[in-house]
């Protein structure tokens, strides 16, 4: 099939706004009359709050109010669990807490005012690590429930003890993972307007799921959620991380814009960034693995304990994801899967680019290469003796034939882009000096969008002026992925006009439907969609009226580069003449596009079911070199090939395979926040280390395309499976290397010399 | 809230008269370091008065290499450094440590002096300099005096540098002879990283034989200091008499000495010691030594 305007490296249509410094983020923006609001946060990781006095505050210069928790209507929100408070009430369940909000005329005199606020704390004990938080005896952090477990998710298969008495090796390793920061280039930011047209509240600012901040203001602010109007802005990264920080920040600027009745503007500093937001889980693994002597799989056995921090947040559904994945992409009977997040009074963990896979895919892929070495197999070979094929069962019983089941091929194909045989040959033979190659791999499933997190559907609205202009709204948002492009491809490829000819629309909840968040890989498929389903109706409403003028079938004419062809090449109307005399005619040139997924199932007693309705397949490679002598460790080439059903825009998926890479590495390389009981010890980039320029790869993208039969054009994700492969490539190219096996995150110049990490003031 | 005034010198000598007839005075070079901890509101600021700009004094910039003695001004940014033919020639080991701090944008506005007088432990110039044996002018109104740079911190970000004093310049005698330098680095990442240990090695050999050692290292101990017993072992032997790998340990032996088991110890000890091989290798290297 040949496409006009998909599957073509067209450019970013907001590509020259941006490059040129046109576009305008959240703190650009400005309002008559705009005050400026800063907030108190606490220090202490867990504290009572006695007292807290504002008065003082309240007379500086400028200061236009003071607000507190008992200010805000109604304190608790949350996406899946209402339990994060907006601003601290009786107690501080994290650092970095809110507790008070300073509004004044310049954001230099809100900030001292907060100087000018006391509050009175009793410093409570605190518990800092989920493996503590689990015991029994354990301090309870949020008193009204029973423990201090935010979730369990159990998956059963089999019989796990019959599983391991018929296997001949028997491995059990512990792996952990990090917290590690979002790093989005553009720290958040927020301006509430009160009263604007028709709405009680308008939000404006880097927000990356426009429904979900509106659900939170409006739920916090006690109103209908048709008062709450929320309009996207340019976003400067956001990495599934403006999402309840920025529902936080947008509560209480609403509260206090509609106590003083003024634009509020919040911008956080880097550092207020790092303090505030949340971060990705830390992980405990424990996995023990049965295999024959000829490497068939015949058990496993899995527990994961995911650090939830202070709230509950995004901890029920990462942990799900983790569940369905945990295995990897392999067969095997038997299986036992447990997975948990516990509350502590660390910094609160919620969405990040991967959501729950990185952690696994880190142990289980490492282990795969344990347990070849063990076996005396090739890490290759191991893995295409276990691995899924076109009708295999995963773990929690799906049946995988609905989709092509690619890992053969994406691994075989990037296997070749880095000449994988033949250094894996090399650099297995005796290196002399300190200064030793490997190459490793890491090959992984991945359920598309939601699952069964919740009901998966999107809308669009497309409309045809009477120019022939062609103006697309969808429901999901722009966050750097290049939504607007796939999404205008897709327009222009249906109704057979010119790129150019399409206009995309800000994300604004007043007139876009509600869609759920732009998370989970889910834009393209479920948007796009979407987006497909209206401009398919519009196409049919104008094939149907030109059937009529010109007496032909619908099926012999064409729309093609805005005109309407007979089918012999001649052209009968332009786009813009045939649409305008439709719209003058009386009919609807508007249309609504829905798409709501096939259908999915969970017993989430039983941990089974078909919890995705399609996945992606991909496999990365690291080629490293370790410096034995010194721990330093450069990874030299990357080879990643991902399955994206089709690529609707190749360059577009090029650029998110490097910068998935990249984020990946520095997971897995260097990235880490440091925390001393609680508090993070850098807040800002020279602190916290994130790879530069000079740290990346030559990077091989190799896209692989296998057309999924609900996918748009064939479309699927790329998004986050191009970062959770990285950490377990690296780490096994590492013990190639140097023959150290390192089961923890990041491998960082300690681990990688000695074997493990060390901490500032630490034994 | 930081309150200052800000005062601009256009000499040397209206400098020193500032700081002469104000207190509480900080000098402001390239800023790299003071204004991020103005930036972040630092307490050692709540007793400044002034922030003094001497970055128009041009007295203080400038590299002058002689054949006995060579002399950096202090006010000489890293960029300037690292393009000086001069340097590249004679004290490669001083461009190696320049080109490997920060980024383009930092050498370019960061100066030796201001690495110097900010003392980090950390701090990239400290070893190529006190390799040299090099010693610093402090001038105020009153004079001159020169002490040598490995006295000149006390403790890490304090120096014996008095208030009402400027760092004028760096003062060294030139290397003499065949010599050969070498300048290791370990960084968390391959730009913009802090120095985890830096090193220098730069030895003046005659007939096959080292001379004149000078081993010193950034980073490994609170403040840079030469590593003496390194030095003593080094000096006088031969080619064939230098065992790398001991001289690693007795450099690792040494900073432990200096800094006792601290966190970081299990990492640095090893590390330091290959660092210290590999410099002696480096030396052994250019040296045509073969083994």
């Amino acid at each position: 099939m040949a496409f006009k305007h998909v599957n073509r490296g067209v450019r970013r249509v907001d590509a020259y706004e941006k490059v040129t410094g046109k576009a305008r983020f959240g703190a650009d923006l400005e309002f008559a009359n705009m005050l400026y609001a800063k907030v108190l946060r606490s220090e202490y990781p867990h504290a009572e709050i006695k007292m807290i006095e504002t008065a003082a505050a309240e007379k500086m210069p400028g200061v236009k109010g003071v607000f507190t928790a008992e200010d805000i209507p109604n304190n608790l929100f949350g996406v899946i669990v209402q339990d994060q408070q907006v601003l601290a009430e009786e107690r501080v369940l994290l650092a970095g807490d809110g507790v008070a909000v300073a509004v004044a005329e310049t954001e230099a005199q809100a900030a001292a005012a907060l100087e000018k606020i006391e509050v009175e704390y009793k410093e409570l004990e605190g518990v800092f690590d989920p493996l503590e938080s689990r015991q029994e005896d354990a301090l309870k952090l949020h008193p009204e429930k029973d423990d201090n477990q935010v979730i369990h998710h159990p998956l059963r298969k089999g019989d796990v003890e019959a599983g391991f008495a018929e296997a001949d090796v028997i491995l059990e390793r512990e792996y952990s993972t990090q917290f590690i920061e979002h790093s989005y280039l553009e720290p958040e930011a927020v301006v509430v307007v009160p009263n604007e047209e028709n709405h009680l509240v308008s939000v404006y600012g880097s927000i990356q799921n426009p429904y979900a901040v509106r659900n939170a203001v409006s739920a916090v602010l006690k109103v209908e959620l048709a008062d709450v109007r929320v309009i996207q802005n340019h976003i400067g990264g956001s990495f599934g991380g403006k999402d309840e920080v920025i529902s936080a920040m947008a509560a209480r600027a609403a509260v206090a814009a509609l106590k003083i009745g003024r634009p509020v503007k919040m911008v956080n500093s880097r550092e207020e960034s790092f303090i505030e937001s949340y971060k990705r889980h830390p992980y405990h693994l424990t996995y023990k693995i049965g295999a024959t002597r000829d490497g068939k799989l015949t058990a496993m056995e899995i527990e994961a304990v995911a650090d939830s921090g202070g709230y509950a947040c995004q901890t029920p559904f990462v942990t799900w994801r983790s569940v369905v994945q945990a295995t990897g992409p392999y067969e095997v009977a038997n299986v036992k899967t447990d997975t948990y997040g516990y509350y502590t009074n660390n910094p609160y963990t919620g969405a990040m680019r991967g959501y729950g896979s990185p952690q696994v895919i880190f142990a289980q892929e490492s282990l795969m290469d344990e347990l070849a070495a063990e076996l005396g197999l090739e890490p290759v070979e191991l893995r295409k003796r276990n691995m899924y094929s076109q009708g295999s069962v995963t773990a929690s019983g799906q049946k995988l034939d609905r989709h092509t089941v690619s890992l053969n091929e994406v691994m075989d194909k990037a296997m070749e882009a880095i000449d994988y045989k033949e250094k894996y040959e090399e650099y297995s033979k005796e290196q002399a000096g300190d200064k030793k190659r490997g190459i490793g791999l890491s090959i992984s499933f991945r359920g598309c969008s939601l699952g069964a997190e919740a009901i998966d559907a999107a809308a669009s609205v497309i409309q045809i002026n009477k120019d022939g202009s062609v103006a697309v709204y969808s429901g999901l948002a722009e966050n750097g992925q290049g939504l607007k492009t796939v999404f205008s491809q897709m327009a222009a490829e249906v109704l057979g006009i010119p790129m150019e000819e399409v206009e995309f629309k800000e994300l604004d909840t007043s007139f876009t439907p509600d869609s759920g968040s732009t998370v989970a890989s889910r834009a393209t498929l479920i948007g796009g969609n979407a987006v497909k389903d209206a401009a398919e109706k519009l196409k049919q409403r104008i094939m149907d009226f030109a059937a009529d003028k010109y007496e032909m079938s619908a099926e012999e004419m064409e729309l093609k580069d805005g005109f309407l062809y007979d089918g012999q090449g001649n052209r009968l109307a332009t786009f813009a003449d045939l649409t305008g005399e439709m719209g003058n005619t009386g009919i609807l040139m508007s249309a609504y596009g829905w798409y709501k997924s096939p259908p999915i199932s969970w017993d989430e007693e039983k941990g089974c079911g078909n919890p995705y309705f399609t996945y992606v397949y991909g496999c990365q490679i690291a080629e490293v070199e370790v410096d034995t002598g010194t721990g330093e460790l450069s990874v030299i080439n990357m080879a990643a090939a991902h399955d994206v059903g089709r690529a609707i825009n190749p360059e577009n998926v090029k650029g998110q395979i490097y910068g998935g890479v990249m984020m990946g590495l520095g997971y897995g390389i260097m990235e880490e926040l440091e925390l001393k009981d609680g508090v993070i010890q850098g807040t800002n980039f020279h602190d916290y280390m994130i790879p530069t320029i000079k740290d990346m790869p030559d990077i091989k993208p190799v896209i692989v395309e296998n057309p999924d039969p609900d996918g748009p054009f064939g479309a699927k994700s790329i998004g986050e499976p191009t970062l959770e492969l990285g950490s377990a490539a690296v780490a096994n190219a590492v013990a190639h290397a140097s023959g150290k096996r390192i089961r923890s995150l990041p491998l960082n110049l300690e681990r990688v010399l000695i074997g493990r990490a060390l901490h500032k003031g630490g034994k | 809230m930081v309150e200052y005034q800000l005062l601009r010198a256009h000499s040397l000598e209206e400098a020193l008269e500032i700081l002469a007839e104000k207190n509480n005075v900080e000098i402001l070079a390239g800023g790299t370091d003071l204004l991020v901890d103005l930036h972040h509101q630092d307490e050692k600021f709540d007793n400044i008065d002034y922030l003094l700009d001497i970055t128009a004094v041009e007295e203080l910039k400038g590299i002058k290499l002689g054949a006995e003695t060579g002399e950096i001004g202090a006010l000489t940014s890293h960029a300037e450094i690292v393009s000086s033919p001069e340097i590249k020639e004679k004290l490669p080991f001083i461009a190696a440590a320049a080109s490997s701090i920060g980024s383009t944008q930092i050498r370019n506005r960061a100066t030796i002096g201001g690495n110097l007088a900010n003392a980090a432990a950390c701090a990239d110039s400290f070893s190529p300099l006190i390799a040299l044996g090099a010693e610093l002018v402090l001038r105020s109104k009153d004079g001159a005096r020169r002490v040598l740079l490995e006295d000149f911190v006390e403790w890490p970000f304090q120096t014996i540098k008095k208030d009402k004093e400027i760092l004028e310049k760096i003062v060294f005698k030139m290397p003499q002879g065949e010599y050969y330098s070498s300048y290791q680095k370990i960084g968390r990442r391959k730009a913009l990283s802090i120095s985890r240990i830096s090193l220098t090695l730069l030895a003046e050999v005659e007939n096959g034989a080292v001379k004149k050692a000078q081993v010193a290292s950034g980073a490994a101990t609170p403040f840079p200091v030469p590593f003496r017993k390194v030095n003593k072992y080094l000096n006088g032997k031969s080619y064939a008499e230098i065992d790398p790998v001991e001289a690693g340990n007795i450099a690792s032996d040494e900073m432990v000495g200096i800094t006792g088991e601290r966190w970081s110890t299990p990492y640095k000890r090893p590390a330091l010691g290959k660092l210290v091989e590999r410099a002696i290798a480096d030396l052994l290297e250019e040296a045509g030594y073969n083994g």
